[in-house]
């Protein structure tokens, strides 16, 4: 009865979930471009619109909304037909490709130490479960000699949910003292899981832009069977003094091609471009990011460890030692939209080969946990 | 109002508590069904004792911790098996409902009790060795790597030694275990059901005379409870799996004989098998239990003890260790979910022994906060 109960679950949450992105994300498109900043040239091409209606023809018979595809190369100037739309995106390739199952044990900051290696990885200093303290090396530790073991710490500490953290939600970076009196006076960390790391030292060219922040790269790749490989990345960086780069939270974002340069121009959430950090002054364009081939190598060694997976977006910050650190994974619901706007068509070459493996996956049944 | 991220999130809720409402009472249905059957098996081998005193005492224990309950069946089956006439038995029905739904959190089970990714979260000198990765019908070599299909056959052609094969999730009681030559498995890989689940293929591990000698045609493993009290690891209770009759599996369901080992790694006197026969000596290769030990089993206790201390979401888990013939623990398995505890409390008394108390404290602590924080959709 368990597995009939789990099937029905399957199918049930399958068929809601690709309802509730044909409604909803629709609807999103159309508000998206209505917010379009009028410095933008509108795009007219109707021959350009047609041939994306014939590569959605292809792969997803019956869809024909191109609204997508006018919103992203209005945005970025790139007349590509490969651009995925997020309905189907959202509603078919990430629930069949990723299992969202195993999402909660591989987003468990308590077992990133185990599946990732542990030197680029930020130094734990306490995880916190219901008010239980155990140290870097998980031996426990009451209450007290907790506090007075993170009370020592002479560098910035940050703390952090242990699930659920996405968009900077309760994040804390500040200094040790501050910390413990947090974790003294404040009811929600009585209860409820969360992780002490050491704050990041980042590398100084990346610092120059915002120094607050830890300005990170978001790379995201793809198992495509045979091969592991890079799609698109892109870069987060601060903004007015704020300690988080997130683009929600308001920061500003900007493409990197293939060999690590920057784009000319940055993004804000409400579209806005930038061709300089606006708090720095610090212009886009010619800089190179710096250890970016090893950033990418590490993404697509540490990709080898997750073969259920296909896509994985990885929070990557560079070191002061010039070594990639790791901050954290996204493969449910990782956003595609941040990728497209700047860089243009997610897939690009490999869109054969990544449809090749969905519509080998569609033909076998899904395990029922 | 029903708007679309509320029936987003009163979906993931109702299931929440759909899967666990039906797991409860499908574990207390299915296991009262199990406790009639095995009380009538018990009574064929030896008496029921009925006593009375020591009925109303549980009685007492049972219902002043855990809700009122008061089926006292598992404590009479334990009593008459194991001779020892203690109160803090834990019927498997308070175990899987009360202390392993709420203690182990096991929706973070998933990727970890995957045979696929053990590589990651162990180091490779302890677990056998991996030939092959098979996922939805797609070679994988032991480092991850993608291998076409005919090179990868025809590399398990040359390999030439005795293999295991096993599903990568759900192989509970020995289910879809093929163990052959790789030679003969080529052809068997052809078959359907092959192309379309997980599977893994190892090395069959070369296994410790000290154990071969009972039965030599299985894996003999010890299984291993292990327990997160606050500071420290604490090995429960342990037992040693036998196969029987040229089985390949050990297992208890597959007709495999138990015997429980002491702290020591010494044996106990008597094995039992699912129909709770006892032997003193292993029916087919007629060597005693009593006196026999497991080599090395100091070593395998402290490596389930170390690795414990990774997993901070689970309080209990089972290990499946073998010794190797050079004396070295061997990882085979560890179940965070669905462990049976019946074994361990016949053959080793109560299970929780001296920290039933903690843990009842604990369950009572932490029974309201049974969901994750954000259910898996």
């Amino acid at each position: 009865m368990g597995t009939k109960l789990r099937k029905i679950k399957f199918v049930l949450l399958n068929k809601q979930r690709s309802f509730f992105y044909r409604r909803f994300l629709r609807k999103r498109i159309k508000n998206l471009i209505k917010k379009i900043p009028s410095t933008y040239q509108r795009l007219n091409d109707d021959n350009y619109l047609k041939e994306c209606r014939y590569f959605l023809e292809k792969y997803f018979p019956g869809y024909k909304n191109t609204n997508w595809h006018y919103f992203y190369s209005t945005l970025n100037g790139i007349k590509d037909p490969r651009y995925i739309p997020e309905e189907i995106y959202f509603g078919y390739l990430d629930p069949l490709l990723n299992n969202y199952d195993y999402y909660l044990s591989y987003m468990d900051k308590f077992s990133f130490d185990l599946l990732i290696d542990n030197e680029y990885i930020p130094k734990t200093v306490m995880r916190i479960t219901n008010n239980r303290f155990y140290d870097g090396t998980f031996s426990f530790m009451n209450f007290e000699t907790a506090m007075n073991y993170l009370g020592n710490y002479k560098t910035e500490l940050v703390i952090k949910p242990a699930i659920n953290s996405g968009s900077g939600k309760n994040i804390t970076i500040d200094e040790a003292k501050n910390i413990v009196k947090l974790l003294r006076e404040k009811q929600k960390y009585k209860s409820g899981s969360f992780v002490v790391q050491e704050a990041i030292r980042q590398h100084p060219l990346l610092a120059k832009f915002h120094p607050r922040s830890v300005n990170s790269l978001r790379i995201m790749t793809a198992n495509l069977g045979e091969k592991t490989v890079v799609l698109s990345s892109y870069i987060n960086f601060g903004r007015d003094n704020q300690r988080i780069d997130n683009g929600a939270a308001g920061g500003i974002t900007c493409g990197i091609d293939k060999i690590g340069a920057l784009r000319k121009y940055a993004i804000d959430i409400a579209m806005n471009k930038y061709d300089k950090h606006p708090n720095s002054n610090l212009k886009f364009e010619g800089f190179k990011v710096p250890y970016f081939e090893k950033a990418v190598d590490f993404c697509i060694q540490q990709h080898k460890r997750f073969i259920r997976l296909t896509f994985i977006s990885w929070d990557i910050a560079i070191g002061e030692n010039d070594e990639p650190i790791f901050i954290e994974m996204n493969f449910r619901r990782q956003a595609i939209y941040g990728h497209q706007r700047l860089n243009g068509s997610l897939f690009g070459d490999y869109t054969d080969a990544v449809f090749q493996k969905y519509f080998y996956e569609k033909t076998k049944e899904p395990i029922y946990y | 109002m029903i708007t679309s991220k509320n029936l987003n999130k009163r979906l993931k809720s109702f299931f929440g508590y759909l899967f666990l409402y039906q797991r409860k009472t499908l574990n207390s249905y299915r296991l009262r069904k199990r406790i009639k059957k095995s009380l009538k098996l018990v009574s064929k081998q030896t008496v029921i004792k009925n006593d009375g005193e020591y009925h109303k005492q549980v009685r007492q224990f049972l219902k002043s911790n855990f809700h009122g309950y008061r089926q006292i069946e598992w404590h009479q089956l334990y009593y008459s098996l194991s001779n020892i006439k203690s109160i803090d038995f834990i019927p498997d029905e308070i175990f899987f409902n009360c202390f392993e739904l709420i203690l182990n959190k096991r929706d973070f089970a998933y990727v970890l009790s995957d045979k696929i990714s053990y590589d990651t979260l162990f180091h490779k000198k302890d677990l056998p060795e991996t030939v092959f990765k098979l996922i939805n019908g797609r070679f994988y070599s032991s480092e991850n790597y993608f291998l076409e299909r005919e090179k990868a056959l025809i590399e398990l052609y040359n390999l030439n030694k005795k293999v295991i094969i096993k599903p990568s999730v759900n192989s509970g009681g020995g289910r879809n275990i093929v163990v052959d030559n790789s030679r003969n498995l080529c052809s068997l890989l052809k078959r359907k059901e092959y192309l379309i689940d997980s599977y893994i293929i190892q090395e069959f591990v070369q296994q410790h005379p000290l154990l071969e000698r009972f039965h030599a045609t299985s894996l003999n493993t010890c299984r291993i409870m292990t327990a997160k009290v606050d500071e420290e690891i604490v090995i429960l209770s342990a037992f040693l799996r036998t196969g029987r009759d040229n089985s390949i599996i050990d297992n208890g369901q597959a007709g495999g004989i138990l015997c429980g080992i002491n702290s020591n790694g010494f044996l106990g006197s008597y094995g039992i098998n699912n129909k709770f026969e006892k032997f003193y000596t292993h029916p087919n290769s007629k060597i005693k239990f009593a006196g026999a030990h497991v080599p090395n089993y100091n070593q395998a206790s402290q490596f389930c003890i170390e690795n414990h201390k990774k997993f901070l979401r689970f309080t209990f888990i089972s290990w499946d260790i073998a010794i190797d013939y050079k004396g070295n623990p061997i990882f085979i398995e560890f179940n965070p979910r669905s462990q049976g505890i019946h074994n361990h409390q016949i053959l080793n008394g109560p299970l929780l022994g001296e920290y039933t108390s903690y843990f009842i404290k604990r369950y009572h602590e932490e029974k309201n906060n049974v969901l994750p924080p954000d259910f898996v959709i």
